[in-house]
């Protein structure tokens, strides 16, 4: 979890917790992956922070991507029908081996006693 | 090949079931046009099942409604009553075909990915601003039903078609069944559809998702319900039988005009909500 100010926000990061207006309405959800015209959303409606996922220090980044990268290859055979070359079907083999390293992440964090 | 065509096979399966009567008296309240939210929301109390659901269905992350929903009436309010309506009838879709022989299918992890595809396909279509997200999430709910007809009427040819993917599954299915029967399940489920009288482009959608350039009227629906089963393939949550990711359809994907962030909300949205939901449609 890390608070961020809007202004230092990046396209690309994604959201820790749903970013909300003041009377309560979820603007962008959990896990929202943030693009520059959002941003600047945020920055027009005067929302002054946002809560982001980081993934640590440069060497748990590198384990992360490591990890991302063994899942896509274990993913693989089940895509051999589609165009492997596609930019779509690239961008989905990554974002679901994302998503598994991350629940495995979360398990181990869990495990350790530290959700 | 089996000499019986789509339309043949569904033309002696019984109507659906119809909607709640409680439906009807709703309909009724609203074209005297004198009825305040309060009073729909009392004619719906009545019925206890669909009062349950309906609250249920406000506060689960179907909708995401910031605040809890705790009255009917405010519930009702949310969703719509045409919503709800398609909603129901999608249920209704699934308890109709609750007596299949488990041999065939899996029906747990069947409407698991039913359900999971009825929810890609909404996400999808809120990021495209469609006007009705829940039709499309009925569509993806219901795009597999042929599937189930084949199972439930063609035990014998349902039988081949397996043993033929069980033996080399480089074939997607739907291709099995084209062999096997003459015509995939898309086709059956657009005809059982057809006469069930749904609205026709829920109809080309679901016949046409493992080929949406056929569709000449409703491409975009086809095309979205075709994403919609992508993704949620190659998530990897449920099985219609299929063991492998269907052919990615690039021309249906750019019909969308969806970028690549949504498509990655997409596959997170669907994942995350996907646990919530179908605790709503499967009893």
């Amino acid at each position: 979890m890390a608070i961020k100010s809007t202004d230092t926000l990046k396209e690309g990061m994604v959201l820790e917790s749903p970013i909300k207006n003041e009377q309560g309405q979820v603007l962008f959800g959990v896990n929202h992956v943030l693009k520059e015209k959002h941003i600047d959303m945020l920055m027009a409606w005067g929302i002054p922070e946002a809560d982001v996922i980081v993934e640590g220090d440069d060497e748990e980044e590198q384990r992360i991507e490591k990890m991302i990268t063994i899942e896509i290859e274990k993913i693989r055979p089940r895509f051999v029908r589609c165009d492997l070359e596609h930019p779509v079907v690239q961008e989905t083999m990554r974002c679901v081996s994302e998503l598994t390293v991350h629940e495995k992440l979360r398990k181990e964090r869990e495990m350790e006693g530290n959700p | 090949m089996s000499h019986i065509s789509a339309s043949e096979l569904v033309r002696n399966l019984p109507v659906l079931s119809s909607l709640p009567a409680v439906i009807d008296e709703l309909e009724a309240a609203l074209d005297r046009g004198d009825a305040s939210m309060t009073d729909l929301g009392e004619i719906v109390k009545k019925d206890t099942d669909l009062t349950a659901r309906l609250l249920r269905l406000a506060n689960s992350s179907f909708y995401g409604f910031p605040k809890g929903v705790e009255t009917v009436a405010e519930a009702l309010s949310l969703i719509g009553l045409e919503q709800m309506k398609q909603l129901l009838t999608g249920s209704l879709v699934m308890e109709y075909f609750e007596n299949i022989p488990a041999s065939s299918v899996n029906m747990k992890t069947f409407w698991e990915h039913s359900i999971a595809t009825g929810i890609a396909a909404k996400i999808l279509s809120i990021q495209r601003r469609a006007t009705e997200p829940e039709l499309f999430f009925v569509s993806g709910l219901i795009h597999d039903i042929g599937r189930l007809v084949i199972y439930l009427k063609l035990p014998q040819e349902s039988r081949e078609i397996l043993e033929t993917y069980e033996k080399n599954n480089a074939v997607p299915l739907y291709e099995i069944e084209k062999n096997v029967i003459g015509f995939d399940h898309g086709d059956i489920g657009g005809e059982l559809l057809k006469k069930w009288d749904f609205p026709i482009k829920l109809v080309e959608a679901v016949k046409y998702h493992h080929r949406p350039k056929y569709s000449e009227v409703h491409f975009s629906e086809a095309a979205l319900i075709n994403t919609a089963n992508f993704v949620v393939n190659a998530i990897g949550i449920g099985s219609s039988g299929e063991k492998l990711v269907p052919p990615f359809d690039a021309r249906a994907w750019e019909r969308l005009d969806l970028s690549n962030a949504a498509l990655k909300n997409t596959i997170k949205e669907t994942q995350k909500q996907f646990s919530d939901v179908v605790t709503l449609f499967v009893r």
